[in-house]
């Protein structure tokens, strides 16, 4: 029996910041507040809503329907529909997780503590949080994409970057890490079994969908690598017009040692 | 470190001072014939000259899977795990002694934040209602 095509539900939940609770709790009771809120929220933030392709942009924004959060002693939260594509979107108050119990201040402690140096398991012993909880939550971020968040944070993308591999561990396996930064900003950050060209080029190519997705003129000028070889040709291969240079740092451990200097009376001789 | 890459670019300039144009342009041309790569760093100014900013953030995602030890899902999604950690990395502010404090990768190279509060605006930045 053929099973027809499940539609793919997108991500539409917006997080509000409503102060403190007690304000988020006085506008669930008022809907008109409660909607002008949420609009003045996103106008001050200047972000975009992802609306359905087909929409014209000239909906507006109305309430929808609500549920409750049992977990959370049967909070309300609501959704937003805009009234010309109908795409829904919920509106999470800011100490609110999406599918999860998390407190928002536990999870800033608990991430604060290994980006401090302490080890997951550590953190989980200190704040009474299993160490798998907190793996979930940092995979919960990385579900939105580098390129798309830092062009929230409305910095160009970039047109000089560095380019490398880490090499790494996962459980027994060698694995690579082909990372694109530009300043102290990481544009890339992949994961390969293998440093083959192919690899690279699959993972560096990543970052270059997502950035011509972001602004289909998008062009690197200038990418600086260490020389190896597999990187120097994925990034060839993606980037034709950008000139790729050589590390001088690398470049100084290729360079001959220095002469041993000669002695005065060889000199003299 | 970045005095090779000056003094490379400096010599070239001195040729072209001292010896006339076409020995400058020779001088180039070994450059480039030679070691195409560094040529590259040399004849754009606005190019980085090291890895060093990579080797940073290299190091910083090093140093938590290490301390991930056992914790890599088997199943899990890895790609998801290292662009979270990207995020962090890229959001948490400095601390207070360091040379931008107070102030997170986006910040430094010219961004804006939403508010002050980093982990506020790592749940804004990272919501998927906005585009």
């Amino acid at each position: 029996m053929e099973h027809a095509a499940k539609p793919i539900r997108h991500n539409r939940t917006i997080t509000g910041n409503f102060r403190d609770e007690a304000t988020d709790f006085a506008l669930l009771g008022t809907t008109k507040a409660f909607v002008e809120f949420v609009l003045a929220f996103l106008l001050a933030l200047g972000f975009q809503l992802t609306h359905k392709a087909s929409c014209s942009a000239g909906g507006s924004l109305t309430r929808h329907s609500h549920y409750a959060r049992i977990r959370l002693g049967g909070l309300t939260i609501w959704r937003v529909q805009c009234t010309a594509c109908k795409a829904v979107f919920t509106v999470l108050p800011h100490f609110v997780w999406r599918y999860r119990s998390l407190r928002p201040e536990v999870a800033r402690d608990a991430l604060l503590a290994p980006h401090g140096g302490l080890s997951l398991e550590l953190c989980a012993v200190i704040h009474h949080r299993s160490p798998m909880a907190l793996y979930r939550l940092v995979c919960a971020f990385g579900q939105q994409s580098l390129v798309k968040v830092l062009t929230r944070c409305r910095l160009p993308l970039p047109t000089y970057v560095l380019a490398d591999e880490k090499h790494s561990h996962c459980l027994t396996e060698q694995v690579d890490l082909p990372t694109i930064i530009s300043g102290r900003v990481i544009w890339h950050l992949g994961y390969t079994e293998h440093a083959s060209a192919a690899a690279l080029t699959e993972s560096y190519g990543t970052f270059q969908r997502a950035a011509s997705q972001q602004e289909p003129s998008y062009r690197v000028r200038g990418i600086l690598t260490d020389g190896f070889d597999s990187t120097t040709k994925s990034l060839r291969t993606l980037f034709p017009g950008a000139r790729l240079g050589n590390c001088l740092r690398h470049a100084i451990n290729k360079l001959p040692k220095p002469r041993a200097a000669i002695a005065l009376p060889v000199r003299k001789a | 470190m970045f005095a090779l890459g000056q003094r490379l670019r400096h010599f070239a300039g001195h040729v072209t001072r001292t010896a006339g144009a076409v020995n400058g342009e020779r001088v180039r041309r070994w450059f480039q014939d030679k070691k195409a790569g560094w040529y590259a760093v040399l004849e754009d100014p606005r190019m980085p000259a090291t890895s060093t900013l990579l080797d940073h953030a290299h190091h910083a995602i090093e140093r938590k899977l290490f301390m991930m030890k056992g914790f890599h899902h088997p199943r899990g999604s890895q790609q998801a795990f290292l662009t979270g950690l990207a995020h962090l990395y890229t959001l948490v502010p400095y601390q207070r002694r360091a040379k931008h404090a107070d102030q997170c990768g986006v910040e430094v190279e010219g961004g804006t934040v939403p508010t002050r509060d980093w982990f506020l605006n790592l749940q804004l930045l990272t919501s998927g209602g906005f585009r």
